[in-house]
């Protein structure tokens, strides 16, 4: 009797030690971003957690400043994390040197399920026929103005169709009428994005596909958009470089101290924008140009999630990915603060709680998604220099030092000469 | 009557002239203090006003809670840990380095020196990524072994520091110490470290604050969010493509002065016992 | 005979003792410091994008540098004028501070924590957004300078290409408390006797500076000179958070060249190809001060 109990006792302990129990993957994920965005992640993993208990992500998170240094690093020490928040300007640095996965198969295995994201906002992650980052939220550039001072000036709203010179006549009308400035600037996002509207409306790129040269090869749109910007400092209706160049965050913005009439960034900003200005802010498109081709205006990923190659269970990392972008309690958490979900079905889910910031982003990323064309394949590694040499001409010219003539000539030969000497 | 007279002339425009520049020297940080009590709107709207419109505590409260369920109060035990340990060996090795160097005969002693000096002429940017590569082989990423044990080795600042000082201490001092059968450590023991409390303190306040601001190292080598001293910590705060909570932000870069200023408080009086040399006579 | 072989054994005997007590930075050199140094200087002979594997380029770098790159030239000039000016600045007002509150009079204490508070801000974000708010546009001095009458409207001193350099070496003045440190320590160790005698020889205030303060603080005057000097070279954090260079470049302090060579461009190879000419070029600096240090620096234990 002892015996037989014995050996039963001896078979159930072998069954218990072989067969394969939940075994705890872990994985490393980082992102960058404020406070806010810090809670509301770590609470979205709590969730996902509790849905895949065998699955612990291990968050590593930081500011802004520094992250791609901290990336940089451990990159260079083989230890990147297995799931890394992204933005375009990294993409294809981080894809050239081979350190991205290719998440083509989850995709066909559903195991990250895009059948609620349309074609636009999956294509931006796709480069050499690959996909290798899932858009975590959708993005456009934008024209941000407060109505009530449109009113006061009897300007009407910008509409859908506008032109440049709309926007120049109503920018001349507003600093007349409420002796401010219209704007801190020509709608140019990151002393960049108005100048990229502008080629790509006439059929140009910033950059060329190859990453190689430029986009364009006449020097006209330069000369116009940039004109544009000069003449209408000039007239005082822009601020004058030297209130430009102090760096302001949104908080600060002269849009929100009350000194202009308009703003443009990322159609995310307008939660962080209404928070600082304390009263309706709203967002319009870009202007467009007469003789345009297309539309200039494209759906930008705010960012996105990848997987890392040395990433030990994809699998799991994949289904993180999947649970980010189409759970809706998760979603509700984050209401968009990424920018806009790219899942339909959370879009729709989402409407009823917005408030009136996060109604305005959800709409006007509606409107600008009927209003673009697609997004430019992403910037070659030595976009940095090419946007500082920008930025560099820019001023020159608002100062007078050059002529937007000179400086076009300038812009084109310095950076074709950078881009064509990388590797 | 005369002299009192003079005296308290001498009295008040000491305290006058000090008193202006020092609040010239303040006033930033004043700045900084009154923006941490402000709305977090108020900071960039009402920038020039020292007085806050209503005094917002709560940026405090929302500074201190930190993130994810990891409260300033950790990081600042983290900050504390890291510094306290890096200033100790610090102090340890730069004053044995410094007496070798300012005291010592040996073979190559210049050159070794000269060598000492040329490591501070490099910039540390260039050094951040072979460092990282050598840590890492290591297996000391997400340890604060990198943080805190390079400072068990003396720095050439403070070793410099401590050459600088010792050359300024009478060699009768050894030689009465060899006399009476010292061996180096003794002398060093004995005669000259008593003697080192003034650039002692100051290295430990450098040393300590030094540490304490520390945000690179921390960013590269530390990923568990709960091992973030205070200087990364405060980082977290900023994003400028989102919301960015300045009050909270502000509140706890002014905390963050604290213990370096308690540090300071604490060692500067040593600052003030002037040198005895009564060892000579005595 | 005997004495000759008491000597050796004196002489190896002190060479044990020396490195004995140096060990401490001699064996933190060859763990944490050559060989990162020596991985720089191969860098610098490489095309280097931190994400890949190296690529040899030999002296490729360094040529770019000195015939292609209008940039270096330009951060080379900004630092050294940054220098030349914030170096001699900040060591005079940490001495003369230093001086008055080295005496022992009531709320001394306090004085000096008001004049060493600034230097432990040291460069954080709220130091950048802070020199921002005072020298801004809207900032606090215009805003004083505007109702004494002195100007009709804010002037931009942080991103004027004349001024804005100067707002930098503010920045590095205001916070003059590690100098001022290290001179109450010089100061405190002069012998109290020293004044004594001299007071009773007749000799005024200004006499016993000249003649007693002075030569027995030029050791640490040597000292907070050549780390100055370095440390001034070096500067990097202030640059990078207020101005990021600008504007035209006219604040691009070399380090942060370097920075943005290594990590913004990813081009590390040419960074640290940079990183070593500094390196020559303070080096060279610093080997004069060293070399003229004999005529004016008096060491209380003659060598």
């Amino acid at each position: 009797m002892k015996k037989v109990l014995l050996a039963i006792s001896i078979i159930i302990l072998l069954i218990i030690l072989i067969s394969p129990g939940q075994e705890v993957i872990t994985l490393r994920i980082s992102w960058w971003g404020s406070q806010t965005r810090h809670d509301q992640t770590l609470k979205v993993i709590e969730l996902f957690e509790k849905k895949y208990p065998n699955i612990k992500l291990k968050p590593e998170y930081t500011g802004w400043s520094g992250y791609y240094d901290k990336m940089a690093a451990q990159a260079a020490g083989g230890n990147l994390p297995d799931i890394m928040q992204k933005d375009i300007k990294f993409l294809n640095q981080y894809i050239q040197n081979d350190l991205l996965l290719p998440l083509d198969q989850f995709v066909k295995n559903k195991l990250i399920d895009l059948s609620n994201v349309d074609k636009a906002s999956i294509s931006a992650g796709v480069i050499g026929g690959k996909l290798y980052a899932i858009n975590i939220g959708n993005n456009a550039y934008g024209v941000f103005y407060d109505p009530q001072m449109f009113t006061k000036a009897r300007v009407p709203y910008p509409k859908p169709s506008w032109t440049w010179e709309d926007y120049m006549d109503t920018a001349r009308k507003l600093h007349k009428a409420l002796g401010i400035y219209a704007d801190t600037t020509i709608c140019n996002a990151g002393d960049y994005a108005g100048f990229e509207h502008y080629l790509r409306q006439h059929g140009y790129k910033l950059f060329d596909d190859s990453g190689k040269k430029l986009g364009y090869d006449e020097d006209w749109p330069f000369v116009e958009f940039y004109s544009m910007d000069v003449q209408l400092t000039k007239e005082g209706v822009f601020a004058p470089p030297e209130v430009r160049l102090e760096s302001r965050t949104v908080e600060n913005d002269l849009l929100v101290v009350k000194k202009a009439a308009m703003a443009h960034y990322w159609s995310n900003q307008i939660v962080a924008m209404m928070n600082a200005a304390k009263r309706p802010i709203k967002i319009a498109l870009y202007p467009n140009s007469k003789k345009q081709v297309r539309k200039g205006t494209y759906l930008k990923p705010s960012m996105f999630w990848s997987i890392t190659k040395n990433c030990k269970n994809p699998e799991a990392a994949a289904k993180f990915i999947d649970f980010f972008i189409n759970d809706i309690e998760a979603n509700k958490i984050m209401m968009g603060e990424r920018g806009v979900p790219v899942s339909s079905k959370v879009r729709n889910a989402l409407k009823p709680l917005l408030t009136p910031a996060q109604k305005e982003m959800f709409d006007f990323i509606d409107l600008a998604s009927r209003n673009s064309s697609p997004i430019d394949p992403p910037y070659p590694p030595a976009f940095q220099q090419i946007l500082d040499l920008l930025k560099d001409l820019q001023y020159k010219m608002l100062y007078g030092i050059l002529t937007p003539e000179q400086a076009a000539k300038e812009f084109r030969t310095k950076a074709n000469e950078i881009l064509a000497a990388q590797k | 009557m005369n002299l009192w007279k003079k005296l308290r002339l001498d009295s008040l425009i000491y305290h006058m002239v000090v008193l202006s520049l020092g609040f010239l020297s303040f006033y930033p940080v004043l700045w900084l203090i009154a923006s941490s009590l402000k709305p977090s709107d108020e900071i960039f709207q009402k920038a020039y006003s020292l007085i806050p419109s209503s005094i917002h505590f709560e940026n405090y409260l929302q500074g201190w809670r930190g993130f994810g369920g990891v409260t300033f109060g950790t990081f600042f035990k983290n900050s504390l840990f890291i510094a306290s340990l890096s200033t100790i060996g610090q102090l340890i090795a730069c004053s044995l380095a410094g007496f070798g160097f300012a005291r010592l005969k040996f073979v190559g002693k210049n050159i070794w020196f000269a060598i000492m000096i040329i490591t501070l002429l490099l910039p540390g940017q260039v050094l951040l990524i072979p460092r990282y590569l050598l840590f890492n082989k290591l297996g000391w990423i997400d340890t604060y072994r990198p943080l805190i044990l390079p400072h068990f080795f003396a720095e050439a600042f403070f070793t410099f520091l401590m050459v600088q000082f010792i050359r300024g201490i009478p060699k009768e001092l050894d030689e009465a110490a060899k006399i009476d059968g010292c061996s180096p450590w003794g002398i060093f023991y004995y005669v000259i470290l008593p003697n080192l409390k003034p650039p002692l303190t100051t290295a430990a306040i450098f040393s300590f604050y030094w540490t304490w601001n520390n945000f690179m190292d921390p960013l590269l080598y530390i990923q568990t969010v709960s091992k973030y001293p205070v200087s990364l910590a405060l980082q977290l705060f900023s994003d400028p493509s989102s919301v960015t909570n300045w009050g909270a932000m502000f509140s706890m870069a002014v905390l963050s002065l604290v213990p370096a200023f308690i540090i300071f408080i604490g060692f500067q009086r040593y600052l003030v016992e002037g040198i005895s040399t009564t060892g000579l006579r005595g | 005979m005997q004495q000759i072989a008491y000597r050796k054994k004196n002489i190896t005997y002190n060479n044990l003792a020396g490195y004995l007590f140096i060990l401490p930075w001699l064996a933190g050199f060859f763990f944490y410091t050559i060989l990162p140094m020596l991985m720089s200087l191969y860098y610098s002979l490489t095309q280097y994008n931190i994400l890949s594997p190296a690529i040899w380029v030999g002296l490729k770098n360094y040529i770019n540098i000195f015939t292609n790159d209008p940039r270096f030239w330009k951060s080379l000039q900004v630092t050294f004028k940054y220098v030349i000016f914030a170096v001699p600045l900040r060591l005079i007002f940490a001495l003369f501070l230093a001086i008055l509150l080295a005496q022992k009079r009531l709320f001394v204490n306090v004085y000096r924590g008001l004049f060493y508070i600034p230097s432990l801000i040291g460069g954080s974000v709220a130091v950048a957004v802070m020199w921002k708010q005072l020298f801004g546009v809207e900032g606090a001095l215009n805003s004083i300078l505007i109702s004494l009458g002195i100007l009709d409207k804010g002037f931009g001193w942080l991103t004027h290409p004349k001024t804005a350099l100067w707002t930098l070496i503010l920045l590095a003045v205001w916070q003059f408390g590690s100098p001022m440190l290290i001179f109450l320590a010089g100061l405190k160790q002069i012998p109290i006797s020293l004044y004594e005698s001299a007071s009773i020889d007749g000799a005024n205030w200004w006499q016993s500076f000249i003649k007693i303060t002075i030569p027995m603080l030029t050791p640490v005057i040597f000292f907070n000179l050549i780390m100055q000097i370095i440390h001034n070279f070096m500067m990097f954090t202030q640059a990078y958070i207020i101005t990021g260079g600008g504007p035209f470049d006219e604040t691009l302090l070399y380090i942060l060249y370097i920075y943005k060579r290594g990590f913004t461009y990813y081009q590390m190879g040419y960074a640290c190809a940079l990183a070593w000419i500094l390196l020559t070029i303070v080096g060279v600096i610093t080997f004069i001060v060293f070399r003229t240090s004999h005529y004016w620096v008096y060491y209380e234990a003659k060598e």
